[in-house]
């Protein structure tokens, strides 16, 4: 599996690095712009492993590179299992790089003279929960984003399974609001602070630590279950 | 000799489209050369030997690794096995360094110096991206790759296809150096057939999914031989010893018949009023498959 890793992030070694600059600079520009330091963790958190995430799909159906790498000592199992990895390792990198982004942010406010201080920039306004709590909520819906996207690219390719995720997210995401809106199937089961989906990401501004755990447990769950339904719809394929 | 590929009752079905059941051998420390038209399913069977494809049917043995239960080779028989495929694989973006990286981390037996050795030969610099390379700088760099893991196999399907003359020549002097210890095996794919004329002892020809022969290369290019007679004489050769045991394939010209024979010395004895020429590769295959049996 350690050669599928490596292969995927040499593969996208380049992409990741240009990625990481123009992020960089929109991370700057929401930063200054909507004068938000979680929009812009966000931006972060988000963008690099999401376009990740079909980049690499779509990097397999070029110079039928996918056929090939099955050539190269890798088995089915593990060019699955392998993705699955690469990508969390790219979430969390980037989960990472944004708290240091933050850091770097708050500490360049703080050496600047008080006139030119921007308080939403600064640490007072945007405590380590915050900080913590944005980063890895936004992880995780990508890593549930990327659970639920896999499976059809693995079984079908980028070109094919790009058709299926979509409707795969919508009709989940459908699903999920029917279960949890007001006056949804679930509403009163839940706990009041999951009333609605929009109050469940309504505390990524609070230090709501239960529930961020929550939400890395499902995510985490989900992704592991996706990556051994895409290790069987792999297998089965054919090139 | 032990066997480096051993295909028995191998058949895979398409819609349209069926390969075999067929059966293959490839002996360790031979060159079998494929030979086929388009879509006659040279690829089908690549795949297949390559487990790319599942087949429906058939017992696969490759470099010791059965694949008659399991739908997969073992990354231990992939480690042994080169392949080039018709296209440079690599991803474009990446560097040529990048692709040494990749070897390096996928198989325990990559000679870095041996890929730099094989790149420097073919003026490949690790600093160049796959999209700035030729399509011969590419294949070559494939087949740098595949032999900088020194594999006991090779597996080329259409390797030396679109590259000019000495492109080709020195792909050929690479894999002539590969087999020259009698250890190492290649089964190839190519519409070249003068590549195949230098480099194989063997030559399967694939046709509609079936094979159409399975001759040692001499028995094709030094044996046989293309006759050129009259229409008269076709009855008489019909009938002699020369024609083998599925009759005699003939093509109509102008003013002569084309006659397939598969010993030129021996025809040249029995009838020695008819010319006949040595047959090539290109020949035989031309008179095998539009020929028709007389």
């Amino acid at each position: 599996m350690r050669a599928m890793i490596a292969t995927d992030l040499v593969t996208m070694k380049n992409a990741l690095l240009q990625l990481g600059i123009s992020c960089a600079v929109v991370a700057v520009v929401i930063a200054v712009m909507m004068q938000s330091l979680v929009a812009s963790l966000a931006a972060i958190c988000a963008m690099i492993p999401f376009m990740y995430l079909f980049s690499i799909s779509a990097y397999d159906e070029m110079n039928g590179w996918e056929r090939f790498r099955l050539t190269l000592p890798i088995s089915r199992k593990q060019v699955a299992y392998g993705r699955y990895v690469s990508t969390l390792i790219v979430v969390i990198a980037c989960c990472l790089i944004a708290v240091l982004f933050a850091v770097v942010v708050m500490a360049v406010m703080e050496a600047l003279p008080a006139d030119m201080q921007q308080p939403a920039l600064m640490a007072t306004e945007n405590p380590p929960a915050v900080v913590f709590g944005v980063c890895v909520r936004v992880g995780a819906l990508i890593l549930f984003v990327a659970a639920l996207s896999l499976p059809p690219i693995m079984r079908f390719g980028m070109t094919k399974g790009t058709r299926l995720a979509p409707v795969v997210l919508i009709m989940l995401f459908a699903f999920g609001i029917w279960l949890t809106a007001d006056n949804g199937l679930l509403d009163a089961e839940l706990p009041g602070g999951l009333g609605t989906m929009n109050e469940l990401f309504a505390h990524a501004n609070g230090p709501s630590i239960p529930i961020t755990l929550i939400i890395i447990a499902v995510a985490l769950i989900a992704f592991a279950i996706s990556a051994l339904i895409s290790a069987k719809l792999y297998e089965r394929r054919q090139f | 000799m032990q066997d480096a590929i051993v295909a028995k009752g191998l058949a895979k079905r398409y819609d349209g489209f069926a390969l075999g059941p067929l059966s293959l051998e490839v002996q360790t420390g031979t060159v079998v050369g494929l030979v086929g038209a388009n879509g006659a399913g040279k690829t089908t069977l690549i795949k297949c030997l390559l487990s790319l494809i599942e087949p429906d049917a058939g017992h696969l043995v490759v470099l010791d690794d059965v694949l008659d239960e399991r739908a997969d080779l073992s990354p231990a028989t992939k480690e042994r096995i080169g392949v080039v495929l018709d296209t440079c694989a690599f991803t474009q973006e990446s560097r040529v360094c990048d692709i040494a990286q990749l070897g390096r981390v996928a198989y325990r037996t990559w000679d870095q110096a041996r890929f730099d050795a094989l790149l420097c030969s073919s003026g490949i610099t690790p600093k160049k991206r796959v999209k700035d390379l030729s399509r011969g700088m590419g294949m070559k760099l494939s087949l740098a790759f595949a032999l900088s893991h020194d594999p006991d196999l090779l597996i080329l399907d259409e390797a030396t296809a679109g590259l000019d003359p000495l492109a080709r020549d020195e792909m050929l002097d690479m894999l002539r150096t590969f087999i020259e210890d009698g250890a190492h095996s290649i089964f190839m794919a190519s519409h070249i057939t003068s590549d195949l004329e230098k480099l194989a002892d063997r030559i399967v020809c694939i046709d509609d999914g079936q094979i159409i022969f399975d001759l040692p290369k001499e028995a094709i290019c030094d044996e046989a031989g293309i006759a050129h007679c009259r229409e008269a004489q076709l009855a008489a050769l019909a009938e002699s010893p020369c024609a083998d045991a599925g009759g005699l394939r003939i093509l109509r010209e102008a003013y002569s018949v084309n006659v397939l024979v598969p010993d030129r010395f021996a025809f040249g004895r029995a009838f020695p009023d008819i010319p006949v020429d040595k047959a090539s590769l290109d020949d035989y295959l031309m008179m095998t498959l539009k020929g028709e049996v007389l």
